[in-house]
């Protein structure tokens, strides 16, 4: 366990530097090792060295690999938290100037019935029904809120609370933000407040109890409540079409190609020229593809509930090769950890080990070939929309909260309308019969995500917390209504 | 050159040949990508007709253009038949996932039929030495080297899908 300072895995890999040390390795997974088949869990690396150490680490897991630069000086460690793949084994592999390259094996225990994550300092035994508990202490938790997808339920007494640190905190709050199921016992009520104004989905997924068995049973409660559905790729397919921009230029150099040759079969008999048009189209052609930049897409998409305070978003970073080998998608800062969108694809992941940050992600790719990288997470909102329906067909929206509303978007009965801005507590009357198709991509989204019977409410976001998005980049928040409020 | 037609007739069939195929590869293309399905499989095929296109024809337009016309602008018009569609060769290697190496001997093996067949047709009226019956002799040995090709191309398709 982490927290007794026993590393699962402690490797002394092999390869020696100069002074004839052999650096350390060692593998710490979250979660006490347990995890889900497929889903993300993180393990501490740690590299200790003796002397001074220049060479790349690797962990493999599965698809996923995450690659970091090691340079360390005599004495100095290096400590990384790194979100990966639940897979069966995860291989490390390092790198060291002057020696081969060591590998070795580390198995994860993947369980397929739903995980309950039992952070209780007392030692009781905690039960859910057809859940398998964990034992963890409060190092076993992790510090990405990514990883919290490992479990599917986790009880905490307040003495684990206590006892994490500010980045395993951050990330127990991100679960709570993105609705993860979290029963607390006894909490100082501080803990509480900071955790049930950061939970998303009304805080339905979040409860405590005075005793282990208290909490247990409201947890219990709370698995009648069915967890928020997150837009996926389908859903939003409309929004997510890949770019083509090498479709029309490969068609532009063809066509350009053809016609010179036709031009100098009419004009010139020479063999030599003849034979040399297409050879030099071939040349210009290979550079042309190495030369295109591709262009890359980013699209986010964030929903909240009326009133709630944190919205869910997922974002899509995509773009298409335009020769084959390995295109690099520098991963973009404020989203998250990347993830490959399709979770068969092989794709390498680039860390910086002093920021312990990913940089970019590369995927062997092709012309045209779209590839993808997948964020997720949670930001604060306040979005609090009031709608009562009226005589005659009309709707009355109003904006209930202590924010003004920029000019959105109102779905309802298969078509849309516009929403104007909208200062605190005013409100607009639409017309449902007003409506009209939906103008864009973006539109035919937020229909396809309105409850049936219910309303939704679409507004664009600006990106200022990602600075190097695309500059074609889109982001909407939808806060669907399942009946008048 | 004294006769130039045999190397313009070969560019021009190299020519028909990569448009016709570039035309379905491009349009297919870009409906997979509409529909945001896979590319790859669209590229292959093209790769394949493109390769077995030209070395159907190239079989009896070597031998003939070799016969009538001599060794040198037989393997002149070939090359142009084989050369004239590497651009769309390239594009369509570039979006597809077959081995470049296997791509790269596809081609030398029609580069190398180029140069051989024409000699072949040019030793054909040589023996035989009337042209007619050269031509004619040269005809049916194209169709059956084309024949062999078609059925070894269904079974390569047929093995490495």
């Amino acid at each position: 366990m982490r927290g007794l300072g026993i590393p699962l895995l402690a490797l002394a890999l092999s390869a020696a530097p100069a002074a004839g040390a052999a650096p350390q390795v060692e593998l710490t997974p979250a979660w006490a090792g347990w995890s889900r088949p497929g889903r993300v869990t993180e393990v501490g690396v740690r590299v200790r060295a003796d002397a001074a150490t220049s060479g790349t680490l690797e962990i493999v897991a599965g698809p996923q690999s995450v690659r970091t630069p090691v340079n360390l000086a005599a004495g100095e460690t290096l400590r990384l938290e790194v979100p990966v793949v639940s897979t069966a084994i995860l291989e490390i592999f390092l790198e060291v100037e002057g020696a081969p390259r060591a590998r070795r094996e580390h198995a994860l225990a993947l369980s397929e019935s739903p995980l309950l994550g039992a952070g209780l300092a007392s030692g009781q035994a905690a039960r859910l029904e057809g859940f398998h508990t964990v034992a963890l202490v409060p190092a076993d938790l992790p510090r990405s809120a990514a990883a919290y997808a490992s479990v599917d339920a986790l009880v905490l007494d307040a003495a684990t609370l206590r006892a994490l640190d500010p980045p395993q905190l951050g990330a127990l709050i991100g679960h709570a933000a993105a609705c993860g199921r979290i029963a607390l016992v006894s909490p100082d009520p501080g803990a509480w407040r900071v955790l049930e104004g950061a939970a998303g989905c009304g805080a339905r997924m979040l409860v405590n109890g005075e005793s282990v068995a208290e909490a247990l049973a409201r947890l219990q409660g709370s698995l009648a409540v069915p967890a928020a559905s997150a837009p996926s790729a389908a859903d939003l397919a409309a929004l997510l079409r890949p770019d083509a921009t090498a479709w029309p230029r490969i068609v532009a150099v063809l066509a350009t190609f053809f016609g010179i040759a036709a031009l100098a079969i009419t004009f010139t008999a020479s063999p030599i020229v003849l034979l040399l048009v297409p050879v030099l189209a071939s040349v210009v052609l290979v550079a042309l593809l190495h030369a295109w930049e591709p262009r890359p897409r980013l699209v986010v998409w964030a929903e909240a509930e009326p009133s709630a305070r944190v919205a869910q978003y997922q974002a899509w970073q995509s773009t298409s090769g335009t020769v084959r080998g390995l295109l690099e998608v520098p991963v973009l800062a404020g989203l998250g950890p990347p993830r490959s969108c399709d979770p068969q694809r092989r794709v390498r992941i680039a860390l910086d080990a002093d920021r312990g940050q990913p940089v970019h992600a590369g995927f062997d790719s092709r012309l045209f070939e779209p590839v993808a990288l997948c964020y997720s997470g949670n930001f604060p909102v306040m979005r609090a929309v009031s709608i009562t329906p009226l005589e005659g067909g009309r709707l009355e929206v109003r904006n209930a909260g202590t924010l003004a509303w920029p000019a959105g978007l109102l779905a309802v009965g298969g078509t849309v309308q516009d929403l104007p801005a909208l200062d605190p507590g005013a409100s607009a009357t639409l017309h449902v019969d007003r409506g009209r198709p939906p103008p864009d991509a973006a539109a035919r989204a937020a229909l396809a995500r309105t409850p049936y019977g219910g309303y939704a409410l679409l507004w664009p976001l600006q990106l200022d917390t990602v600075p190097d998005a695309p500059a074609d980049a889109s982001a909407w928040l939808l806060v669907p209504v399942a009946e008048p409020t | 050159m004294s006769d130039p037609l045999p190397t313009r007739l070969g560019m021009l069939l190299g020519l028909a040949v990569a448009a016709a195929a570039a035309t379905w590869w491009l349009a297919a293309t870009r409906l997979a990508l509409g529909q945001a399905m896979g590319t790859a499989g669209i590229a292959a095929s093209a790769l394949a007709g493109l390769w077995l296109a030209r070395a159907l024809l190239l079989a009896p337009f070597a031998l003939r253009a070799g016969a009538l016309h001599g060794r040198r602008h037989g393997t002149a018009s070939s090359l142009a038949l084989v050369i004239a569609a590497w651009p769309v060769v390239l594009a369509a290697a570039s979006a597809g996932t077959r081995p470049a190496m296997g791509v790269v001997l596809g081609e030398i093996i029609l580069l190398v039929a180029g140069l051989v067949l024409p000699a072949v047709g040019q030793g054909l009226r040589a023996v035989l030495r009337s042209p007619a019956t050269a031509v004619l002799a040269c005809t049916v040995l194209g169709g059956a080297l084309a024949a062999a090709a078609w059925l070894w191309g269904n079974a390569w398709t047929g093995v490495n899908g």
